[in-house]
C-alpha cells in the first residue's frame, strides 16, 4: 500500500510542478505591437464591467447618453468622438430598450463587443488565450484526481497496529501536497505578466491622471477620462462627473468588477442626482459641447434623493 | 522720499499699524465693527470674495461634503463661514461637517466618524493623529490602529 | 545694479498646479515655473515638479502665507520653508506678496492691502529684511490687486513701491492683472501706473485672468485672460528697460481649468505680446 501512495504522492508534486513551469509559459504574453486603447486598458484593469464604465462616461462626455435619476440610461445623441466597437455596441444597447447599467452589461451587443476586444487582447499578448486556462484548470483536475485518490489509499490502510502518529502522517503529507498546489500551481489569471508590465507603464505615463492630484479633466480632455477611469475606476469617474456617476450607478458597477477597479474607496460619494452644474464645468475636449442634451447641465434633472 | 530717518522704524507707528489690521481683519472674517474710513461696500465685495473663495477650498479639501449640498454649497458654507475666520480648509471642512451633522449624506457621515476615528480633534486645538481607537459608525465600527484604519458591518461594503 | 543681473532668462512659464502637471509637463518649451511654496511638502514633493527642475526648468517658489506686510515679525518656521523649497527645486528665487494676511492671530484667509503709509513701510522693510536674511536666492514682491483702500494712504501706488524697492533693493514680482483690476476698480489708467514702478527691479510679471461682479472686477485666476491684460502685457513690455535678460512672463490659472488648446493659445498670446519664445 506505501509505495503505491508513495507513487501517487510523486505523481501529484510532479504534476505540481508541471503545472507551474506551465502556467509560467503560458501566462507571460508578450509586449502589444500597439499602445491599448482606454477600453482595453480598463478591461485588463477590471474586465468587460469595467471597459463598459468607461464607454458609459465617455459616451456621456461625447454628449450621446445621458442618465435619470432612477438609474435609466437614455441616447439622446449619435456619438461623434466615440466610435469603438465598444462605444456603438453600448450605445446601441442603450438606445434599444429601458437601459440601465445592468442591462447594458448583459446586452448580446455589447458582450460581443467585449468578446471582440478580448480576442484583440490575445493577440497583443495581454490575456491568456482560453486554451492556456483551459490546460491549467484539466492539469487542475487530474492533480485533485490524484490526490483524491491517495487519499482513498491513505485511509484504506490498515492501521489498527501502527500507532496514532504514523496513521496521521499520510493524511497530513496530503494537506500539504494540497496547500503547496494551492500556493505554487499558479492560480488562473485574467491577464498576463507582459500586461502586468503594460499597466505599470500606462499607470506612470498617466500619473498626472491620479485622483490625488484632483486632475483637471477638461483640460486633458475626453481620452484622458477614459483613460483616468480604465488606471483609477471610481475615483476617476466621480472627478469626471459625479452626477452621472452616482445616477447612473457605475461605482456600483466597478465594484462588482472586482477589488482593482474600484479604487478610491469610500471617499467619493455624495448625494445622487443632486443638480449640480458640475458636469459642464467637467466636459471632456469636443469643442465645449460635453454638456450637449445635458439638459442645463445636470445629466440627472433633478431628484433629490440621497445615496 | 527720504529714507534716512526711517531707517530706525517707528515702534509707536507698528504698534498702531498691528491695531488697525486686526481690526479690519476681524471686520472682514469675525463680525467686527467695520474701522471708520473705509469704504463699506468695497470692504464687503473683498470679505465677500474671500468668502467664496474659501467655499471652493473646503470643497476642494472634501469633496462628498460639499457635494451633499449641490448647488446650495456655496450659499450654506459662506453662510456658517461669514463671522468664523478659516483655520485651513482641512479643520473648516470638519468644523463644518461637524456643525451640520443633520445635513449629511449617509455616506458623508460614515466619513465624519472615520476622520474622527483617525484623528483627535477637539474644535479648538490642531488635530492630531490617534494612536489607536475604536469607535461606533454609521452602520457598524471602525478600528484604528497606527493609522491603519478597518471598518466592519454594514458600513463597510460602502 | 538691481538685482536682476544673477537671474537666468525665465521666458514665459505657467504656475504648476496639481490639477494641469500633465499639461505643464507637455509643454515642450517651458523653462520657467512657479509652485505655491505653501502647497509644497518638502518630504513629499510632487514628481511632475522634480522632473521640470530635472528637466532645467526654474521653479520659483510662491508663497503666499507669509504676510510681509504684517505689522508683526514673519514667522520664522514659515520663512525657513520657503528657503528649504529654494534649496529642493533648486529654484533662481522666490517670490511673495505686498499685503498682509493675519492681525493679532486671526488669518484673514486671503492677501489683504496694507496702508500706504511710513508705517507698513517700516513694517515691510523690516520683514523684507528678516526674510531675504534666511533665503538662499533673491526675493521678488508682489504688489497684489485690492477691492479697497486704506482710508488715509499717504503714497500713491506707484510712489510706494517705488520708496519700498529704494529703501530695501528688492526685486518686484510685477502682476499685470492686478495693474488693470485695480485701475480698472479706482477708474484709473494702468499705463499711466506702469510709468510710475522702478521697472528696471522687475524679476518676472504675473498674466491672469478676473471676472466683473458686482461692478468691480475681481482677480480670479478662474477665468479667460482678457484681451485688456494682453495688451498690457505688451504695453508693459515696450517700456521694460533694455537688459540682457528680459523678465519672464507667467500664466497663472487656479481653477475651472479649461481644455489644453485654451491654455496654449493664452501662453501665446502672452508670448506674442512680451516678444519672448512661445513655448507650445
Amino acid at each position: 500500500m506505501i509505495p503505491l501512495l508513495g507513487l501517487l504522492v510523486a505523481l501529484a508534486l510532479a504534476l505540481t510542478i508541471a503545472r507551474r513551469w506551465l502556467a509560467h509559459r503560458l501566462l507571460a504574453g508578450h509586449p502589444p505591437v500597439r499602445d491599448p486603447h482606454p477600453y482595453e486598458i480598463a478591461y485588463l484593469t477590471g474586465g468587460g464591467r469595467h471597459a463598459v464604465a468607461a464607454a458609459l462616461l465617455t459616451l456621456r462626455l461625447d454628449g450621446a447618453v445621458i442618465a435619470g435619476p432612477d438609474g435609466r440610461l437614455t441616447a439622446v445623441a449619435d456619438p461623434r468622438a466615440a466610435t469603438t466597437p465598444l462605444d456603438l455596441a453600448v450605445h446601441h444597447a442603450v438606445r434599444r430598450a429601458v437601459a440601465t447599467v445592468a442591462r447594458v452589461t448583459a446586452d448580446p451587443g455589447v458582450r460581443q463587443a467585449l468578446e471582440g476586444m478580448r480576442e484583440g487582447l490575445v493577440q497583443q499578448g495581454m490575456v491568456p488565450p482560453p486554451s492556456a486556462a483551459r490546460t491549467l484548470r484539466s492539469m487542475s483536475y487530474v492533480f485533485y484526481g490524484i490526490l483524491g485518490a491517495a487519499f482513498f489509499v491513505a485511509v484504506s490502510s490498515p492501521i489498527g497496529e501502527r500507532g496514532g502518529l504514523q496513521a496521521i502522517l499520510p493524511l497530513g503529507l496530503l494537506v500539504a501536497l494540497f496547500l503547496l498546489f494551492g500556493v505554487l500551481g499558479g492560480g488562473e489569471r485574467q491577464r498576463t505578466r507582459a500586461a502586468d508590465q503594460v499597466l505599470e507603464h500606462v499607470r506612470n505615463r498617466h500619473s498626472h491622471l491620479d485622483p490625488r492630484l484632483a486632475p483637471s479633466y477638461p483640460t486633458y480632455g475626453i481620452g484622458a477620462a477614459a483613460m483616468g477611469t480604465a488606471l483609477f475606476g471610481t475615483a476617476a469617474l466621480m472627478a469626471v462627473d459625479p452626477d452621472f456617476t452616482q445616477c447612473a450607478g457605475l461605482g456600483r458597477l466597478l465594484e462588482m468588477a472586482g477589488p482593482d477597479s474600484s479604487s478610491g474607496g469610500i471617499g467619493y460619494s455624495g448625494s445622487s442626482c443632486s443638480s449640480s452644474a458640475s458636469v459642464c464645468s467637467s466636459g471632456g475636449g469636443g469643442g465645449g459641447s460635453s454638456c450637449g442634451g445635458g439638459g442645463g447641465g445636470s445629466s440627472c434633472g433633478g431628484g433629490g434623493s440621497s445615496s | 522720499m527720504s529714507t534716512g530717518h526711517m531707517s530706525a522704524g517707528d515702534p509707536g507707528g507698528l504698534e498702531e499699524l498691528a491695531a488697525r489690521q486686526e481690526a479690519l481683519v476681524r471686520a472682514m472674517t469675525a463680525g467686527g465693527p467695520l474701522p471708520p474710513g473705509f469704504d463699506a461696500a468695497a470692504v464687503r465685495a473683498a470679505a465677500d470674495a474671500i468668502l467664496r473663495k474659501r467655499a471652493g477650498e473646503v470643497a476642494r479639501a472634501w469633496p462628498a461634503l460639499a457635494a451633499c449640498y449641490g448647488d446650495r454649497w456655496r450659499a450654506a458654507f459662506t453662510a456658517w463661514a461669514a463671522e468664523r475666520p478659516t483655520r485651513g480648509s482641512f479643520r473648516d471642512s470638519w468644523d463644518f461637517a461637524r456643525a451640520h451633522r443633520d445635513g449629511l449624506s449617509p455616506a458623508v457621515a460614515l466619513e465624519l466618524a472615520l476622520r474622527e476615528t483617525r484623528w483627535d480633534y477637539d474644535g479648538t486645538g490642531e488635530p492630531r493623529l490617534r494612536k489607536a481607537a475604536f469607535r461606533r459608525v454609521p452602520g457598524g465600527f471602525a478600528v484604528q490602529v497606527r493609522g491603519r484604519l478597518r471598518v466592519f458591518g454594514k458600513a463597510a461594503r460602502r | 545694479m538691481n538685482g536682476t543681473e544673477g537671474l537666468p532668462r525665465l521666458g514665459v512659464g505657467i504656475g504648476w498646479r496639481p490639477e494641469i502637471a500633465g499639461f505643464v509637463a507637455d509643454l515642450p518649451g517651458l523653462r520657467f515655473t512657479e509652485v505655491i511654496a505653501e502647497s509644497v511638502h518638502l518630504a513629499h514633493p510632487p514628481d511632475h515638479l522634480l522632473e521640470l527642475r530635472d528637466r532645467g526648468a526654474s521653479v520659483v517658489p510662491h508663497g503666499v502665507k507669509l504676510s510681509l506686510g504684517g505689522a508683526e515679525p514673519v514667522a520664522p518656521e514659515r520663512v525657513a520653508h520657503l528657503a528649504a523649497c529654494a534649496e529642493l527645486l533648486g529654484s533662481p528665487l522666490v517670490s511673495e506678496h505686498v499685503a498682509f494676511v493675519r492681525a493679532g492671530g486671526v488669518e484673514a484667509g486671503h492677501l489683504l492691502p496694507v496702508p500706504r503709509s511710513r508705517a507698513a513701510l517700516d513694517a515691510l522693510t523690516a520683514n523684507i529684511r528678516r526674510t531675504r536674511a534666511e533665503l538662499p536666492v533673491p526675493l521678488a514682491v508682489e504688489p497684489i490687486a485690492a477691492l479697497f483702500d486704506w482710508p488715509d494712504d499717504e503714497y500713491e501706488e506707484g510712489d510706494f513701491l517705488t520708496e519700498l524697492v529704494e529703501r530695501t533693493g528688492v526685486l518686484l514680482l510685477l502682476d499685470v492683472a492686478n495693474v488693470y483690476a485695480n485701475a480698472r476698480n479706482r477708474g484709473r489708467d494702468p499705463v499711466g501706473l506702469l510709468d510710475r514702478l522702478p521697472l528696471d527691479h522687475v524679476a518676472y510679471c504675473h498674466v491672469a485672468g478676473g471676472e466683473e461682479g458686482g461692478g468691480r472686477y475681481h482677480d480670479t485666476h478662474t477665468a479667460p485672460v482678457p484681451p485688456e491684460v494682453i495688451d498690457l502685457v505688451a504695453e508693459l513690455s515696450a517700456r521694460l528697460p533694455d537688459r540682457t535678460r528680459p523678465p519672464g512672463f507667467l500664466l497663472e490659472r487656479d481653477g475651472r481649468y479649461p481644455p489644453a488648446a485654451e491654455l496654449r493659445a493664452e501662453l501665446d498670446a502672452i508670448a506674442a505680446a512680451s516678444g519672448l519664445e512661445p513655448v507650445t
